[in-house]
C-alpha cells in the first residue's frame, strides 16, 4: 500500500477497525520513528476531539465550575474527580472518538468500500 | 509532542528536492502514504483550531495538560512501555490493541471491541459511529438486518426490522425517522452504518456457519424458532409462546448477576493479563484467547436475558402506546380537530348540517382523517423515543454497574502499574494473613509467611542463576548424600554449575549439626562455589510419625525454596524447581545434570502443565501445583468425602501460584490453574444434584475472585467495615446469626479466607452471608444431615434468597 502509485486500495468496515491503522494507510515503511510521530499526531487530534466532548456533556453550569478549577490550576484528581462526579467518563470518550476518528480518517482517504 | 511532528519531514522527496527530470508527472499525486500523513496533519490541524477557538490559549493548554497527566507524552515510547496514568493507559491500549494488532492477533481485536463497547455502555454487538448523516444509506442499511443504538430514529428503523410490529406501525415510524432528519438528522442514519451494518451482517453470517447444527441451531446456522437463543421477535410464534411460558417461569435475573460476574472476572483476568508485564508472549496470548472465548459464550447468553428482558420493555411500551394511539385517533376523529382547519371557521364558511356544502362536508371527513394519521405519527414518535429511552437506560444501567465492578481491578492496576512492587510482593502482604491448617503450630494469622521471609532473609540472597533447589529434610546419612551431591556432573561429564543449584538442608538434631558443618565444610575445601543453606529447625505439630514429620519438613522447605527465589532482587527467566533430596546417597552422578538439561529444554515455562512432568521422571518433584489440582479436580468430580482431606492442598496451589515460581510466569502460573479448574469444571458432569452443580459454580468464581482479586486488603483491620461491606446479618430465615467465633474471627482477610477454608471444611448448622460487588452469596450448611451445602445467590436488592 505504500507504493508509489496512486491506486487506492478499499477495505470493509470491519477491516478497517480491526486492522492495523498504519498497514491501512500504507505507512507501515515509515522508519518507526516518523510513525511514532504521526501517532503522536493522532492522539493529539483524539484528545482535542474528547475535550470538546467533555465540556459539551457538562451543563453549563457545570462548564463555568470546572473550567474554573483548570483557571484556579487545581490538581489533576480534582479536576477528574469533578467530571467523575459529574457522569462524564473520559475513558468512555476517548475509546468512543478513537474509533470515531479512525473510521473517519479511513472514510476521508476513500479506504471504505462503497458497497461494503 | 507537536513539535516532534515538525522536526519529521514528511514521506517522500525533501521540500524544495529538484525534480526527478522526465518524472515529473509522477509527483502531480501523492502516493497513498502522502496523503494519509496529509490528512491525519490536517485533521489534527482542524482538531487543534476547534479546540483553541473553543477554550483559547491560555485553557487549552491547561486542558491540554490536564488531558496529558503525567505521561501523555511517554504514551507508547519503548523506554515507558506502561504508561502511569489512566489515560497515558488507556491510549496505550489504543495503541496496542486498536491499530498496531494485526490478523495474526484477532483476539485482541476482539478483546478491544468488547472493551470499548463495554466502556461505551453498549453490547458488544452493537457498535455507535457518529460521523454524519447520510440518508442515502437508509435502505441499504436496512437490508443488512442490523441491530442498531443510535437515536430514536435509528431505533424506528431498528423496530421495522425486529418483526412484529412492523405492520402497524412502520411507516408512521419511518415518517417519524425522515422527520427527524429534515430537523437537523439526529441520528436516523449516521454515516458509517450503510457499511457497518453490512460488516455486521458478514459477521453474524459467520456466526451462523459456525453454529450451524449446533445445538438451539438448525442445519444453516439460523437459530432454531423453538429453541434458539436470539431475539424472541425473531422466532416462530409457537417460539414466542416457549419464550413468554418460559420468562414466566423463570426469573432471568439470577442469571444475569452471575453471568455478570463472570463475564467482570473474565474482563479483569484479561486486563491483569494483558498489562501484566514480563510475560511470555505465548503464554499472555493463549490465555487471553481463553478467556476471550469464554467470556463471549458469556455475554452470548447475557445477551440473550438482555433481550428477553428488552422484549418485555418493548412489548409493554408498545401496548401502552398502541392505546394510547387508539384514543388519540379516535378522539381526533370525533373531535373533528384536522390538521389546517377550524371549526368554527368551517361551520362559518362552509356550513353544518342539512344543506351543507358536500364539498366541504368532504374536506372535512378528509382533515379529519389526516388529523388521526398525524396524532398516530406523532404518537409513533413519541412511542419509538420512550422505548429509546428504555434502550438507553437499560443499557445505561448495565454500563454502570459493569464500570462500577470494574473500579477495583482499575485501582489495583493503578497500583501496580505506578508502584514498584510486584504483584507478589502485594500478596505477599495478603499472604501474611493466611493459615496454613498443614502446619498447626504456626497457624496464628500471619505467621507461618513471616516465618518464612525471615528465614529466607536470614539465609542470604539467593543466587540470580539458581532455578535448581534441592531440599534435604535431615536423614541418618546425609553425609553420604552431600558428598554424592558434590561429584555431580552433567551428562556431558562436565562439572555441574553450582550457581544454578542451592541446597536446602533442615537443621535438626537428627542431621547432626556438629558432622553436617563438618561435612559441609569439607565439600567447600574441594568446591567452593556449591551452595548449601541450613535451615533453622521449626517445630511442627502434624504427627508423630516420621513419614508425617518428613513431610511437613519438606513443604516448609518447598515454601522457603519458592520464598528466596521471589525474593531475589533480579527476575529470573526459568522456573524454580524443588527437588526432593533423598539423603540415602545418590548413585547417578549425573542426577542434578539431567534435571538441568531438562529445565533448559523446557524453559521457557509457557505452560506448567503436563509436559512438565517429565521431570518426575528423574525423581524430581514440582510440589503443589500438579497433586493440588488434582485435589482440586477430584473436588470438583463430587468426591465430596476427600474434601477435607484436600481443601488443604487446593489451597495451598492457590499460594504457591501466587507466590511461586518465576517471577516472570507467576501470572501465567495462575491463570494455568485457574483454566485447570475451570477445564474441569466444564468437563464435570453433575450426578448428585443441582445443589452440588451450583455449589461448584459458586466456590469456583469466589475462588478465582479470592485468587485473583485481593481487593479485601481495605478491610484490613477494620472489622466493622468489612462486616457491614462484606458480611450481613443474616436475614429474618437464617435461623442462626453470625459470631465472631463462627467468622468474624480476626482480621477483615483473614476472616474471609478462614471462611473460605470453613466454607470447604462446611461447618454444619452456619449460616453465612458474604458478598461480592453484584451479588449477596446466601450459604446454608444444611443442619439436617445432608451433607451438601446450599448455597444459593440473592441479588442485591432484589431481596430474593430462595
Amino acid at each position: 500500500m505504500a507504493d508509489a502509485t496512486s491506486t487506492q486500495p478499499q477495505f470493509d468496515i470491519g477491516t478497517v477497525i480491526e486492522g492495523n491503522l498504519f498497514d491501512l494507510l500504507g505507512l507501515t515503511s515509515l522508519p518507526e520513528e516518523q510513525q511514532d510521530a504521526l501517532r503522536l499526531t493522532i492522539m493529539e487530534s483524539i484528545r482535542d476531539r474528547v475535550l470538546l466532548r467533555i465540556v459539551k456533556q457538562l451543563q453549563p453550569d457545570q462548564e463555568t465550575e470546572w473550567l474554573g478549577l483548570l483557571d484556579r490550576d487545581a490538581p489533576q484528581a480534582e479536576l477528574e474527580a469533578y467530571l467523575a462526579q459529574a457522569g462524564v467518563n473520559v475513558s468512555s470518550l476517548v475509546a468512543e472518538e478513537a474509533l470515531q476518528y479512525k473510521i473517519e480518517l479511513a472514510q476521508r482517504l476513500g479506504l471504505v468500500t462503497e458497497d461494503a | 509532542m507537536a513539535r516532534r511532528l515538525n522536526e519529521t519531514p514528511p514521506p517522500g522527496p525533501a521540500a524544495g528536492a529538484p525534480p526527478i527530470p522526465g518524472a515529473e508527472h509522477i509527483r502531480q499525486e501523492r502516493t497513498p502514504a502522502e496523503r494519509a500523513y496529509d490528512a491525519i496533519r490536517e485533521l489534527s490541524e482542524r482538531d487543534k483550531a476547534f479546540v483553541q477557538k473553543e477554550f483559547g490559549d491560555g485553557r487549552f493548554w491547561k486542558l491540554k495538560a490536564f488531558m496529558e497527566g503525567t505521561a501523555w507524552r511517554d504514551v507508547g515510547r519503548a523506554e515507558n512501555p506502561q504508561p502511569q496514568t489512566w489515560l497515558g493507559r488507556m491510549y496505550q491500549g489504543l495503541r496496542e490493541w486498536s491499530w498496531n494488532q494485526g490478523g495474526q492477533r484477532p483476539y485482541q481485536a476482539a478483546a478491544v471491541r468488547d472493551r470499548e463497547m463495554r466502556e461505551l455502555g453498549e453490547d458488544a454487538t452493537f457498535l455507535r459511529m457518529t460521523t454524519g448523516t447520510n440518508g442515502a444509506s437508509l435502505r441499504r442499511w436496512i437490508k443488512t438486518g442490523a441491530k442498531i443504538v443510535g437515536g430514536a430514529g435509528a431505533m424506528a428503523a431498528g423496530m421495522m426490522l425486529t418483526g412484529g410490529l412492523t405492520t402497524v406501525i412502520g411507516t408512521p415510524i419511518f415518517v417519524a425517522g425522515l422527520r427527524e432528519l429534515a430537523d437537523g438528522g439526529v441520528g436516523i442514519l449516521q454515516a458509517g452504518w450503510n457499511v457497518a451494518g453490512n460488516w455486521l451482517k458478514r459477521r453474524w453470517e459467520a456466526q451462523d456457519a459456525s453454529r450451524a447444527g449446533t445445538p438451539g441451531y438448525d442445519p444453516t446456522g439460523r437459530p432454531n424458532p423453538d429453541l434458539g437463543s436470539m431475539n424472541p421477535l425473531q422466532r416462530s410464534w409457537e417460539g414466542k409462546k416457549a419464550f413468554w411460558r418460559n420468562f414466566v417461569e423463570k426469573t432471568t435475573l439470577e442469571d444475569e448477576g452471575l453471568l455478570r460476574t463472570y463475564i467482570t472476572n473474565d474482563v479483569r483476568d484479561l486486563k491483569r493479563l494483558a498489562e501484566a508485564p514480563g510475560l511470555p508472549a505465548g503464554a499472555r496470548e493463549a490465555s487471553i484467547a481463553r478467556i476471550i472465548a469464554n467470556m463471549r459464550e458469556n455475554e452470548a447468553q447475557l445477551q440473550e436475558i438482555r433481550d428477553h428482558n428488552l422484549t418485555v420493555r418493548r412489548f409493554y411500551k408498545f401496548g401502552r402506546n398502541f392505546v394510547s394511539t387508539i384514543a388519540s385517533v379516535g378522539g381526533a376523529v370525533l373531535q373533528g380537530v384536522p390538521l389546517g382547519f377550524n371549526d368554527s371557521w368551517v361551520s362559518q364558511g362552509i356550513g353544518y348540517g342539512p344543506g351543507a356544502n358536500p364539498f366541504a362536508q368532504m374536506l372535512l371527513g378528509a382533515s379529519r382523517w389526516l388529523g388521526g394519521a398525524g396524532s398516530l405519527a406523532y404518537l409513533a414518535a413519541r412511542w419509538t423515543e420512550f422505548s429509546h429511552q428504555g434502550l438507553e437506560q437499560h443499557y445505561g444501567d448495565s454500563a454502570k454497574d459493569w464500570i462500577a465492578n470494574l473500579k477495583p481491578e482499575h485501582e489495583n492496576t493503578r497500583e501496580r502499574v505506578s508502584g514498584e512492587r510486584t504483584v507478589v510482593e502485594q500478596y505477599l502482604e495478603e499472604l501474611r494473613d493466611i493459615t496454613l491448617p498443614g502446619t498447626r503450630n504456626l497457624q496464628k494469622t500471619g505467621e507461618y509467611f513471616r516465618t518464612l521471609e525471615n528465614e529466607a532473609a536470614s539465609l542470604g540472597a539467593m543466587e540470580p542463576a539458581c532455578h535448581l533447589v534441592v531440599t534435604i529434610t535431615g536423614g541418618t546419612q546425609i553425609k553420604e548424600a552431600l558428598e554424592s551431591y558434590a561429584k555431580q556432573k552433567t551428562e556431558t561429564g562436565a562439572p555441574i554449575n553450582w550457581k544454578e543449584v542451592e541446597f536446602l538442608i533442615f537443621n535438626d538434631a537428627d542431621a547432626n549439626p556438629a558432622q553436617l558443618a563438618k561435612t559441609i565444610a569439607s565439600i567447600k575445601k574441594a568446591a567452593p562455589s556449591i551452595q548449601f543453606r541450613i535451615v533453622n529447625a521449626v517445630s511442627f505439630e502434624d504427627g508423630t510419625s516420621e513419614e508425617n514429620k518428613r513431610s511437613t519438613r519438606q513443604r516448609y522447605l518447598d515454601d522457603l525454596a519458592l520464598m528466596r527465589s521471589i525474593k531475589r532482587p533480579q527476575r529470573i527467566q526459568k522456573p524454580v524447581y524443588v527437588v526432593n533430596g533423598v539423603s540415602e546417597g545418590i548413585h547417578d552422578e549425573h542426577f542434578l545434570g539431567s534435571i538441568l538439561k531438562r529445565i533448559d529444554e523446557k524453559n521457557p515455562p509457557a505452560v506448567l502443565t503436563g509436559a512438565n512432568h517429565e521431570i518426575r521422571g528423574v525423581n524430581a518433584l514440582y510440589r503443589g501445583f500438579f497433586p493440588a489440582i488434582n485435589d482440586l479436580e477430584n473436588y470438583l468430580e463430587g468426591d465430596w468425602t476427600t474434601l477435607r482431606d484436600n481443601n488443604y492442598s487446593a489451597f495451598r496451589a492457590m499460594n504457591y501460584a501466587r507466590i511461586g515460581g518465576p517471577r516472570g510466569a507467576r501470572e501465567d502460573i495462575v491463570q494455568s490453574i485457574l483454566e485447570d479448574v475451570a477445564d474441569t469444571q466444564e468437563r464435570r458432569t453433575p450426578t448428585v444434584s443441582e445443589k452440588q452443580k451450583y455449589l461448584t459454580k459458586e466456590l469456583t468464581s469466589l475462588y478465582r475472585w479470592y485468587a485473583l482479586y485481593p481487593s479485601f486488603r481495605e478491610y484490613r483491620g477494620d472489622k466493622a467495615k468489612f462486616e457491614a461491606d462484606v458480611l450481613r446479618k443474616p436475614r429474618m430465615n437464617a435461623p442462626s446469626p453470625i459470631t465472631d467465633e463462627q467468622i468474624l474471627h480476626g482480621e477483615g482477610r483473614a476472616s474471609f479466607v478462614r471462611w473460605m477454608e470453613t466454607g470447604f471444611g462446611l461447618v454444619e448448622g452456619t449460616h453465612y452471608y458474604i458478598r461480592d460487588n453484584t451479588r449477596d452469596i446466601y450459604l446454608n450448611i444444611d443442619p439436617a444431615g445432608a451433607n451438601w451445602p446450599v448455597i444459593e445467590a440473592a441479588f442485591s436488592g432484589r431481596g430474593r434468597v430462595k
